[in-house]
């Protein structure tokens, strides 16, 4: 689940990024958010994320008051996120399987449970055969499904994608979108970055637009 | 934190040596070649305080007697010993007597001791006390101290010679303290630029730990295996580096025969080993590990 408030961001500078934002996604909803460069996307994000504060306004995410969230709790917060970035972020020395790995080790996670866990994620992007290999001899597409299995493998109850086909061919971004689809009829909610018209035309999904730091328009199987 | 992660954060903090192997070499480069400098100095210091104040015991005051009638000068003598025994700072105390004080100056002059034949009835040279004093910076008190004592009529005593060593003394105190404070200094900038160099190069690897909900004490414990097994490894390479250095040195003096009052050389590797292999590794635990944890702290507020 998703609340904001009247959320305004403005950045040292006094520059407006965010401006009175009202918006609320349910539990287990697939939304995209879409809007030009400089609209306030990927500030709503950090907003969600706890990488930066609202000035202004309330923020929950799932069972997080986000706004007034102590450092501590920070962690527990984005364990309930699952994050996907356009340019993948796994870590270059470790190879598929670890980086997958790695989300459960840094929630504690035992030996067994990571044994049992990394393979069904795996299986279910289909890259089971590839768990020895290293980022950098998979493909952009490849890549981003690691990024997938690594953000769903601790039963995130959203996963938010900022622009996760950003660097992927249209081919290979109609599959991520299709996986993430299939995800989000798991259970997880999926809130969506993207740039891309012809993957929100196609896919229908709820549609939230920002311009100039506000919602210009939120329609559920909208088009952009 | 759950002990099956400490296990792989331990793992991950000794792979992690190996996995950036090049930033590791840097780091134990620099670490190792500033506490080999600092090594250094202290050792320089301890050799030149030991040759000081081996200079300072050979500096002995000597306590001429007046003469006594044969009868009562062991009564005497004994009285003035238990007197000097009593003053504090006085260390060693060793009579000569008027006969023995004779057949030493007989002794100095070798060849032509037959010079002094036919003193014995009547020895010029007087019965004396030989004295060292444990502590000096007080030695003017002292002597005025031994001056007062009845029966002894000079107190002989080269303060000029002290009043030197005392001053050189507290030099090179000085002086060592101040190099040790700016070798400890600067190797903490150099330290500290390479950590952060080490750190800045793994601020992604940081990031995703932070994104996928990492604790700041997970994230932490690796850097610090690492910095810490870092620092050990380097303390150890700076102790065979210096101890090999100042052998090598040692065996240099040896051959030159070298000897100022009772300082015959340079201190035993063997007395200083222990000291300098703790403060090494103390010193390159400490920085290590300290100097990773402040330089990831900038890149935990994420």
């Amino acid at each position: 689940m998703i609340d904001l408030r009247n959320v305004s961001k403005t950045y040292p500078g006094g520059n407006v990024a965010l401006h009175d934002v009202n918006l609320h996604l349910d539990d287990g909803e697939f939304a995209f958010i879409v809007g030009s460069s400089g609209a306030g996307k990927s500030t709503l994000l950090k907003l969600l994320l706890h990488e930066e504060k609202p000035t202004t306004g309330q923020i929950y995410v799932n069972d997080f008051a986000v706004h007034k969230l102590k450092p501590s709790q920070v962690p527990y917060l984005r364990r309930s996120l699952g994050i996907v970035f356009q340019d993948f972020r796994l870590i270059p020395s470790l190879n598929v399987y670890d980086n997958v790995a790695f989300s459960l080790r840094a929630v504690g996670a035992s030996k067994q449970e990571i044994r049992k866990k990394v393979p069904f994620m795996l299986e279910l992007v289909g890259l089971q055969d590839k768990f020895k290999s290293r980022p950098d001899a998979l493909s952009g597409g490849e890549q981003q499904r690691v990024a997938l299995a690594r953000a769903l493998v601790n039963n995130p109850r959203i996963i938010i994608a900022d622009e996760p086909t950003g660097n992927v061919d249209p081919e290979r971004s109609m599959e991520i979108v299709s996986l993430l689809e299939q995800i989000n009829k798991l259970g997880p909610g999926i809130l969506m970055v993207t740039h891309d018209h012809n993957l929100v035309h196609r896919f229908r999904k709820r549609v939230i637009r920002i311009e100039d730091g506000t919602v210009l328009s939120d329609r559920k199987g909208g088009i952009y | 934190m759950k002990l099956h992660s400490f296990g792989y954060l331990f793992g991950e903090g000794v792979r992690s040596i190996f996995r950036h192997k090049l930033m590791s070499f840097a780091s134990i480069g620099v670490l190792t070649a500033c506490l080999v400098l600092i090594g250094a100095s202290v050792l320089l210091t301890v050799n030149i305080n030991a040759l000081v104040g081996g200079a300072e015991q050979e500096n002995e005051i000597i306590a001429f007697l007046d003469d006594f009638e044969k009868e009562e000068s062991e009564a005497k003598t004994a009285e003035i010993r238990a007197l000097l025994e009593k003053i504090d700072n006085v260390d060693r105390i060793d009579y000569v007597s008027k006969e023995q004080a004779l057949q030493e100056e007989k002794d100095r002059l070798g060849e032509d001791a037959a010079l002094l034949d036919g003193f014995e009835e009547n020895n010029p040279y007087p019965a004396h006390f030989v004295l060292t004093v444990r502590d000096l910076t007080t030695l003017s008190a002292t002597l005025e101290e031994i001056s007062s004592i009845p029966h002894i009529y000079r107190v002989n005593s080269a303060e000029s010679v002290t009043n030197a060593l005392i001053s050189l003394r507290s030099t090179v105190q000085w002086i060592s303290t101040a190099v040790f404070i700016a070798l400890v200094l600067v190797s903490l900038v150099i330290i500290s630029n390479t950590v952060r160099l080490t750190v800045f190069s793994r601020r992604r690897e940081i990031n995703i730990m932070k994104m996928v909900g990492a604790t700041n004490s997970f994230i932490r414990t690796p850097f610090m295996v690492e910095g810490t097994m870092l620092g050990v490894f380097s303390g150890f390479l700076a102790f065979a580096l210096l101890g090999g250095l100042y052998k090598w040195l040692m065996g240099s003096f040896d051959g030159m025969n070298f000897t100022i009052g009772s300082f015959d050389g340079m201190v035993p590797f063997a007395d200083l080993a222990l000291p300098l292999l703790l403060g090494f590794l103390l010193a390159g635990m400490l920085a290590g590990m300290l100097g990773s944890v402040s330089s990831i702290q900038k890149h935990m507020k994420v």
